[in-house]
């Protein structure tokens, strides 16, 4: 399986919100990081063939997902950013709603439905009314509603924002588990979650893409570039204009400090090894530094 | 503050929508004079007669119109046509038919206005009544003299037309605009999530309320003030101009029976008061329903129910005794204005007899006071569930 | 020149003198050198063949679409069923109880029956509108669209839904109140139906065009007014009351037409999330 992304485009009325993205995913977790604003939840849009490219076109296996209309769909699962839910149902019942719009048969739905909600660890909850579900189970609800039909492709926006620790494990082992003969796209800030389980990271900024690797060629692109330096309070702020200053922590001897720079920053600056969050900020903050 | 409680109800797009659709309404609508009064014959003939009339006058009319009754009956027989009701008649004929029939009927409204002021004068005297109601009596016949003889021959179809305006349309339409457009003022914070974040600001629990109901005035102002323009300019177009606007109240064919000593536009003035009142009322009402309904939607059907249940019960005939007061005191009939002026009606207090509209406006001051109270106590003592 | 002559061979010769001095004829040499720069070469094969196979998925297969139109149809009627349970009750109960107080009303007062039939006819797909777009109106739009029901499929089956209980509860009214009208069965239908239509059209449209709540509200007050002013004004109620068969036809066409048009502006404009392109629609 082969999602081919073809030089699409969106524009707005007034912004251009993906600029000319090309991309081919094969099975696997791809995540999609780029700050607020960066156009993913467009592009997942579009790639969930509820959005129009202005320009351009996906192909699944060389056809074009706009025509293939349902059957695409059959196969797809797609977790909006946001989303509400009928307040007085509950989860058993959205639930089968949901898969009944996805064409399961009642019988499966039925199983179906147990599984996916012990997937998400909401079994518990299941015949209680969606208003009184916490922010978290409201997302896990949307997951749980994506897996429904077993997705080939999955398309998963922000699914971890919300979640506490032990659930955010939860789901980073199930997508590692489903992975393997499947398409996962899933866009995130929390840099944390892709590090284990994406094979590729596409790097997005202002609706193009910047950047696309695995995770160990981008540590590696930022290796000897992370620096680790104590300073004193005076100086800190004159360091954050001149460099990409990530941790800030308080020290006994002063301030501790996390920096990535090409360059050595200070004499007494130590290299240490990088994280996906130096990484972040070594191509992301770049951006703020040129606007200035 | 203010400016932003304006901007979210003045950029609804629905609103102007309907707006422009019910004054769409009110254009296509039918009326106008008769053709056969902008005849220079009628004309004429209503310079002569135009003004107070004495005895010998209406009685020439009432002479004239028989003579004119039987011409028509005579030329019925010869023609034997029974299709034709009314058979073709000359101009002239048709403009002194309806003068005279005017005035004659004219004359008939003057002689129950002495007769009712005779039968008054009976129950003052208290032979056959309680002592309330001679009270009663006593207080309409008092108003009634104040008033002299108020009927003359006046052409006021333009001044009807345009008070008419406020019982009917001004009264439905400015209803349904101002339910439509306050329902969501306080029900969309909840529908749009925006409520936890305004009510823990420091503003967010009293002044908020304050500038909503501000807000909301200057949209029901905006309102009010658009719609009686527009209806006036109708008018004038229609009609040419609104003449005779000094004359007696009971010269307009709704007021005939009215007790009040006002002239039409003294009347249309004050109508316009009560229903501006009336609109602020309503309006205080409904923000009050859209704090506590917290749902756009919801508010609408119940201030629907609540100011259009007593209309239906009049509308559709039914008037036990409790509804009939139910009816009287109610939102509708206080925004139709009409009710108020177009006969005497008194209720005792304290064994003395007040006159409705003195009564109603008491006490629906008293209901507004009471909701604007309701709707910041409501509001401050709020939770948010979800 | 000929191009001149060409481009104006419809007006006249004075008007052509007059273009003739406005244009200079150097500008137009300078033009003709500059175009013969561009050579536009003659694509190989290979790229012509693969271009076509490309676009070959993109044309339409005419066979197979309107067989899967039928199929569609039945899917989606079909799909109506499960829908029963997602159109929440009170929508079901108010709805036959505006119905039961409209015959209570018909019968036991002194209101005309045919008018109280055509003013009720159209409000419980009024409210069932509101029903029909609940899952915009959640916050579920974007979820539905991924779904192999789509959208605009989940809409178009709940109107279907709708529209059949709405037009069922209208034909059990005028059942009911024929022997009180004393008119003929076909009459009193096309007395309710025409006005129906029409407002179904208007509903449709209105409901692209605004969040729920807002245009129920809007619609149901639309709906009074016009009632208001039909009822006050006597001679137009008369006048559409004694309307010819043959006119009612001819409006009831009109009316179905307008209906299907706003289905195939639904269905377009539902099959893809263009945010913020809706008016006055926050989740
Ligand atoms: N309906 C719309 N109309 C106009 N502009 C839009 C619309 N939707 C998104 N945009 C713009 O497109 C750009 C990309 O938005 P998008 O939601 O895809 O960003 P994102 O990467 O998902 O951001 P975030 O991390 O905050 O979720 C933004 O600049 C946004 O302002
Ligand atoms: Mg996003």
């Amino acid at each position: 399986m082969r999602l081919t992304i073809e030089k699409i485009s969106k524009t707005f009325k007034d912004k251009q919100a993906v600029t000319t993205f090309s991309a081919e995913l094969t099975e696997g977790v791809y995540a999609l990081l780029g700050p607020n604003g960066a156009g993913k939840t467009t592009l997942m849009r579009m790639l969930a063939d509820i959005m129009k490219p202005s320009s351009g076109r996906i192909l699944l296996d060389d056809k074009d997902i706009s025509l293939m209309g349902d059957h695409y769909r059959d196969i797809l699962g797609y977790l909006p950013q946001e989303f509400g839910l009928y307040k007085n149902f509950n989860a058993i019942r959205f639930l089968s709603y949901f898969a009944s719009l996805k064409g399961l048969d009642k019988e499966k739905a039925k199983t179906r439905v147990e599984e996916v909600l012990k997937l998400v660890n909401l079994q518990k909850d299941r015949k209680r009314k969606l208003r009184t579900y916490s922010g978290g189970m409201k997302r896990r609800l949307g997951i749980a509603q994506a897996l429904l039909n077993d997705p080939k492709i999955l398309i998963v926006d922000e699914p971890t924002a919300g979640l506490d620790p032990q659930e955010r494990v939860r789901f980073r082992n199930l997508l590692s588990e489903i992975a393997g003969d499947r398409i996962v796209l899933l866009s995130t800030h929390i840099v944390t979650d892709i590090e284990y389980i994406a094979k590729e990271v596409l790097l997005m900024r202002q609706g193009e893409l910047i950047q696309r690797s695995t995770i160990e060629k981008l540590l590696e692109s930022v290796e000897e570039k992370v620096w680790k330096c104590s300073v004193e309070q005076g100086a800190l702020s004159q360091l954050q204009k001149s460099y990409k200053v990530g941790n800030i922590q308080r020290a006994e001897s002063g301030i501790e400090i996390r920096i990535v720079s090409d360059v050595k920053p200070m004499p007494n600056a130590l290299s240490v090894s990088p994280t996906l969050e130096d990484v972040y900020l070594y191509f992301f903050e770049k951006e703020a530094e040129e606007n200035v | 503050m203010y400016k932003q409680e304006c901007y979210k109800i003045f950029t609804r797009k629905s609103l102007y929508f309907a707006f422009l659709l019910f004054v769409l309404f009110m254009v296509i609508l039918p009326g106008g004079s008769t053709p056969i009064i902008q005849t220079d014959e009628y004309q004429t003939l209503y310079e002569e007669w135009r003004g107070p009339l004495s005895r010998t006058e209406i009685d020439l009319a009432n002479q004239k119109l028989e003579e004119l009754q039987n011409r028509i009956d005579q030329e019925m027989e010869q023609t034997e046509d029974l299709e034709v009701v009314f058979p073709p008649q000359s101009i002239e004929e048709q403009a002194a038919f309806r003068v005279y029939s005017s005035v004659a009927s004219i004359g008939r409204y003057i002689d129950s206005f002495q007769q009712r002021k005779e039968d008054l004068q009976e129950a003052t005297r208290g032979s056959t009544t309680t002592a309330y109601e001679s009270e009663e009596a006593r207080l309409e016949l008092n108003m009634l003299n104040e008033l002299g003889q108020p009927f003359g021959f006046y052409n006021t179809t333009a001044w009807g037309n345009t008070v008419d305006f406020i019982n009917v349309f001004a009264f439905i339409i400015l209803t349904i605009l101002i339910v439509l457009g306050l329902s969501p003022v306080f029900a969309d914070e909840h529908s749009q999530k925006s409520i936890s974040l305004i009510r823990s600001t420091k503003h967010g629990k009293r002044k908020i309320v304050t500038t909503k109901i501000l807000a909301s005035c200057t949209y029901i102002v905006s309102l009010f003030v658009t719609l009686h323009i527009i209806n006036v300019a109708l008018e004038v177009r229609k009609f040419g101009a609104l003449m005779d606007g000094t004359v007696p109240l009971q010269n307009l064919f709704l007021f005939i029976q009215s007790p009040f000593s006002l002239t039409i536009w003294q009347y249309y003035a004050i109508a316009l008061g009560i229903q501006f009142f009336a609109s602020l009322v309503i309006g205080l009402l409904v923000l009050f329903l859209s704090i506590v309904t917290r749902n756009g939607m919801l508010t609408f059907f119940i201030s629907g129910a609540v100011i259009g249940t007593p209309f239906l019960f009049r509308q559709l005939g039914i008037d036990q005794p409790f509804i009939q007061y139910v009816t009287q005191f109610s939102y509708a009939e206080l925004m139709r204005v009409k009710g108020l002026f177009d006969q005497f009606v008194a209720f005792p207090l304290f064994d003395q007899p007040v006159l409705y509209p003195v009564l109603l406006i008491s006490t629906f001051l008293l209901v507004a006071i009471l909701t604007m109270y309701l709707i910041y106590h409501q509001y401050k003592n709020q939770q948010i569930m979800n | 020149m000929k191009i001149k002559m060409n481009r104006f061979n419809q007006t006249d010769e004075t008007d052509i003198d007059e273009l003739d001095d406005s244009f200079d004829e150097k500008e137009y040499e300078a033009l003709e050198q500059e175009l013969t720069h561009y050579l536009v070469k003659f694509p190989d094969e290979n790229k012509i063949d693969a271009t076509v196979d490309t676009l070959r998925q993109y044309v339409p297969d005419r066979t197979t679409k309107s067989v899967s139109i039928r199929e569609r149809s039945f899917a989606l009627i079909k799909r109506a069923k499960t829908e029963v349970t997602i159109v929440s009750k009170t929508y079901w109960i108010a709805s036959t109880f505006l119905f039961f107080i409209g015959y209570l009303i018909a019968n036991q007062t002194n209101t005309d029956p045919i008018l109280t039939l055509i003013f009720l006819a159209p409000l419980p797909f009024i409210f069932g509108l509101s029903e029909v777009f609940k899952g915009r109106e959640h916050g579920l739009f974007e979820m539905e669209l991924a779904c192999k029901f789509s959208a605009h499929e989940i809409i178009l089956s709940r109107l279907f839904l709708i529209g059949i209980y709405n037009l069922t509860l209208n034909t059990v009214l005028t059942l009911v109140l024929s022997p009180v009208t004393g008119k003929p069965l076909i009459e009193m239908i096309l007395t309710w139906f025409t006005p129906f239509t029409f407002f179904v059209a208007i509903g449709l449209w209105l409901s692209m065009k605004f969040k729920g709540q807002i245009f129920v509200t809007t619609l149901l007050s639309l709906w009074l007014v016009f009632i208001v002013i039909f009822v006050i004004n006597n001679h137009w109620m008369v006048a559409f009351l004694n309307i010819h068969y043959i006119l009612h036809l001819v409006f009831l066409t009109a009316g179905f037409l307008l209906v299907g048009l706003q289905l195939i502006q639904f269905t377009k404009k539902y099959q893809t999330f263009e945010g913020g392109t809706r008016v006055e629609i926050n989740y």
